[in-house]
């Protein structure tokens, strides 16, 4: 997967704007129907919406409540001191923070620290991520929780891991190849076939029964 | 599209039928007489009982069959004794491409073919693989654009590294610049192309 499509996933998540304009009808799009539109007023639209208002100027976007500065650095010690990757505030925090900062700086508050916390927790899980990564397939794990992984941050060891997980499953398995081991394989096949009319004469004696019982119960219903 | 994606043996995997070219030492059990093309340095084209002769995989395991138990397979110099223990001993450093292009799916062929040694042989290319995984990982995270450094890879691995590259390298543009747009799948264009085709045709 492309990270530009994973940023058009991200687009979908929700935000509040103020919108500069006021429009008494309702916006019917797939992801749901938003508004009407006052101006002054908060209103949520899906990001792309908020992204293409604010770039006709006919918005002020609204900080999500996660993009602060005492919150990030908290999350950002908390990620530090934990082993495991800790819950994040999105699920999209690093494309959603990143189309924010591009779009529309002047509505974020303290936008360079906030750039520099989000930059720093994407490189400490990522650095994570990596040496998990490396224990897994050392120990030759089966299976992996991805508990707070972001879609972004497993799409970052694409197709890596699963490729060489693929190889090393590969590399392990013995498959049959011996012609001789072929040939058994088809006599087992012949026997089973040679056992097949008994067991099918039973069911189709069972299937008589059953139509016989059918047909005789359909009789006392219709009588 | 790695054949590897798939778990199975893939019948018209180039990657297997080149692996199926590497040579097998193995020793004839019977004199033969018309075979002096296997070997250059046999006398009147007859290969005299005893002889070792580097053999093609995919020939030595016809030839290996008991029904005409005509050679005696060995296992290729590559995974045994002094270049085992080099494998053993740090495998990271190792130059595989020099010891088989394709060290791994030669070895897995070979494995299937080797009863006695076949889970020994496999232990082997999993633990190699494992033990030079973290520096494939280094070099496809953090190698520059240009300069790629494929000398000591096997087959497999370039193309593990040549793949986890290219998606690195999106990734780092979009976090750098994001100038990129969604590209339409290829199926989607050349639907679109047909369609207007034939709206010309018409």
């Amino acid at each position: 997967m492309d990270p530009t499509e994973i940023e058009f996933i991200a687009e979908g998540e929700h935000i509040s704007i103020i919108p500069s304009f006021s429009i008494e009808s309702v916006i019917h799009l797939i992801s749901g129907d938003f508004g009407p539109f006052r101006a002054g007023f908060p209103q949520i639209v899906p990001l792309w919406l908020a992204v293409y208002l604010k770039q006709r100027r006919s918005c002020q976007i609204i900080q999500p409540d996660w993009m602060n500065v005492e919150l990030l650095e908290e999350k950002k010690e908390e990620e530090k001191n934990s082993r495991y990757f800790t819950k994040m505030p999105s699920k999209h925090y690093m494309e959603i923070s990143n189309i924010l900062l591009d779009v529309s700086c002047d509505d974020i508050q303290f936008s360079n620290e906030i750039r520099t916390i989000i930059k720093d927790i994407w490189d400490i899980r990522i650095s994570k991520l990596r040496t998990s990564v490396d224990a897994f397939i050392k120990m030759g794990g089966r299976h992996a929780q991805l508990t707070h992984l972001t879609q972004l941050e497993i799409n970052s060891i694409r197709p890596l891991l699963p490729d060489a997980f693929n190889a090393l499953q590969k590399l392990n398995k013995r498959d049959v190849v011996d012609h001789e081991d072929s040939a058994l394989i088809t006599d087992t096949f012949s026997m089973s076939a040679r056992n097949e009319p008994s067991t099918s004469q039973t069911f189709q004696q069972d299937s008589v029964d059953i139509t016989a019982s059918l047909s005789g119960s359909q009789q006392s219903g219709l009588g | 599209m790695l054949p590897w994606r798939n778990c199975k043996k893939h019948y018209f995997s180039i990657e297997e039928i080149l692996a199926s070219q590497e040579k097998v030492p193995c020793t004839f059990r019977r004199t033969a007489n018309q075979l002096g093309i296997l070997d250059p340095s046999a006398e009147d084209g007859i290969i005299q009982k005893g002889a070792v002769v580097d053999i093609p995989l995919w020939l030595a395991k016809t030839l290996a069959r008991p029904n005409h138990g005509l050679v005696k397979m060995q296992l290729p110099k590559i995974y045994k004794d002094v270049y085992r223990d080099s494998l053993v001993a740090d495998a990271s450093v190792v130059d595989l491409y020099k010891m088989s292009k394709f060290f791994y799916s030669f070895g897995k062929q070979l494995s299937d073919y080797d009863e006695a040694n076949s889970k020994e042989l496999r232990n082997l290319l999993t633990e190699t693989f494992k033990n030079r995984f973290r520096q494939l990982m280094a070099w496809v995270q953090n190698m520059g654009v240009e300069e790629v450094i494929t000398e000591k890879l096997d087959t497999l691995e370039r193309k593990l590294l040549i793949d986890g590259r290219n998606a690195q390298n999106r990734l780092n543009n979009w976090l750098s610049n994001r100038v990129e747009t969604i590209q339409a799948a290829d199926m989607v264009m050349n639907h679109s192309k047909k369609r207007k085709f034939s709206d010309l045709e018409v």
